[in-house]
């Protein structure tokens, strides 16, 4: 037991996971010695942890490194919120697509980011985001929109961190707005000339589960027109899911 | 060492056992039934999900579980799919609408080939497979396009492994299968009647990445009765010269 005093992970599973979690965040290839810096796992024990991934197809070998195997693309492709939004969602997207033409997503929250589960492509190019990858909440119209109904502290906690007090203020005062209006705007604050529109996808409780948005170029999609379409969008979401449940 | 070692093989297997327990029906499972469908200790299986759901490989739903968020990210990754699936999706969905078939899109995983795109058509029949799904080689379309074009030594391999009677029309005979991989290799599409699921028939078409390699395979499936051989014939190798040219495309320094 020595992580009290080197904070490595001590136990054999979570030296699998922080494996598997570092190459996520090294957006899915990565190198041995890159994986034993960043866990702080001896160089040796990740060699043979890796080699063990590799023969159960959670990784896969490449010239330089490792990268995502097929056996998590697999188990990934039967995950259930994913499966349940895009069920439920794909309707709604047809109908939003049309009205507008703009680059959708619909996203759930993970940590201070929001997690794109489905991304529909409009005429926005280059494309900022797609399924499987993360927006950071602070800034995004579908972390706003989230945030404005999240009740945990520790996610409220861990995204205002970092923010200085006038920018904590304003994102406060957004959140306020966000609650009456349930939609929430980015105006550039991700993605250079890039705007965004969302409104949350609530449980019964009004628990946000997703939220569903709509981006495009600053220079002419107007937020005014986009709010009332995208609100029906969530809206119409929000009730597709729970009939799902009943 | 050797006892660390052996540990981690036996958490990892412990491990895979409990995800691999979920089928692709999405049924949330307790403790019990998963613990059951693992073969597992109910213990062992209590310690491991609390981990597991610690860090959303798992998700807890009252007392169900099911397959977490961070899968679904982690396998969003996976390079290998995700850059033929951009490249096909749009060459799917023109295969779909000139056809009104389901259209499948698979890789080779050693001795299988794994589903990694479906598109269903509007008048299909059931589609036989999901994505993420795996399908044998000996008695696919996609598995024969794929194999087709193994090296001699990987296809006697296959060959003379089992070949497993999916259906009543499955090939079991390698000498038939031998000759049709032939014809395949040739330039011929693959086709499979009724021989992985009864009624359904399928015809695949092999897929190539600049260079070359074999990439995957493309596949129009329906009713044994409704299919139109010669149009889907048509429409694949129509499809695989297009995709071809996007996957080319994709590697290029700029389009």
């Amino acid at each position: 037991m020595r992580s009290a005093l080197t904070g490595e992970p001590v136990s054999v599973l979570d030296r699998i996971l922080a494996i598997l979690d570092t190459v996520r965040e090294s957006h899915g290839a990565t190198t041995i010695t890159q994986l034993a810096l960043a866990t702080g796992i001896p160089k040796s024990t990740v060699s043979r942890l890796v080699g063990d991934l590799v023969r159960r197809r959670y990784l896969m070998r490449t010239d330089d490194g490792v990268t995502i195997g097929l056996r998590l693309f697999e188990l990934g492709s039967r995950a259930s919120t994913p499966r349940r939004l895009t069920a439920a969602a794909l309707p709604v997207l047809a109908e939003l697509y049309n009205a507008t033409g703009e680059h959708l997503n619909v996203a759930v929250q993970e940590g201070r980011d929001m997690l794109s589960v489905i991304s529909v492509r409009g005429r926005l190019r280059p494309v900022p985001s797609r399924a499987g990858v993360r927006v950071p909440s602070a800034t995004t119209a579908l972390g706003k929109a989230v945030l404005a109904f999240t009740v945990d502290e520790r996610v409220l906690c861990s995204v205002i961190t970092g923010l200085d007090s006038s920018r904590r203020h304003a994102l406060e005062k957004e959140l306020d707005a966000v609650r009456t209006e349930s939609v929430a705007i980015d105006r550039c604050e991700t993605f250079p000339g890039v705007v965004g529109v969302a409104s949350p996808v609530l449980s019964p409780e009004r628990l946000p589960l997703a939220a569903i948005s709509v981006a495009g170029p600053v220079a002419d999609m107007d937020p005014k027109r986009i709010a009332p379409l995208v609100r029906h969008a969530a809206l119409a979401l929000t009730h597709r899911l729970a009939l799902q449940v009943a | 060492m050797s006892t660390l070692g052996g540990d981690a093989v036996g958490v990892l297997d412990r491990m895979t056992c409990i995800l691999e327990a979920f089928d692709g029906d999405d049924r949330g499972m307790g403790i019990s039934e998963l613990a059951l469908r693992a073969g597992l200790p109910k213990s062992t299986v209590s310690r491991l999900v609390a981990t597991l759901v610690r860090q959303r490989y798992l998700e807890r739903d009252g007392k169900l579980i099911h397959l977490g968020l961070r899968l679904f990210e982690l396998g969003q990754l996976a390079e290998q799919p995700r850059e033929l699936r951009i490249a096909a999706l749009p060459v799917m969905a023109d295969l779909r609408n000139q056809t009104g078939e389901n259209v499948h899109l698979a890789i080779r995983d050693g001795s299988e080939v794994v589903c990694i795109a479906v598109m269903r058509g509007r008048s299909a029949g059931p589609s036989t497979v999901r994505t993420g799904g795996r399908l044998p080689l000996h008695a696919t379309a996609h598995g024969k396009a794929v194999l087709a074009h193994d090296s001699p030594s990987g296809i006697d391999d296959v060959l003379s492994g089992p070949l497993a009677p999916w259906t009543p029309q499955t090939i079991t005979d390698p000498a038939a299968l031998r000759r049709q991989l032939v014809g395949i290799r040739g330039g011929g599409l693959a086709v499979e009647a009724g021989e992985f699921a009864t009624g359904v028939s399928c015809t695949a078409i092999p897929v190539f990445a600049p260079g070359g390699r074999l990439a995957g395979a493309v596949s129009v499936s329906g009713y044994q009765d409704d299919l139109d051989a010669d149009r889907v014939a048509q429409a694949l190798r129509a499809a695989a010269l297009t995709l071809a040219r996007r996957l080319a495309a994709l590697r290029a320094p700029s389009d």
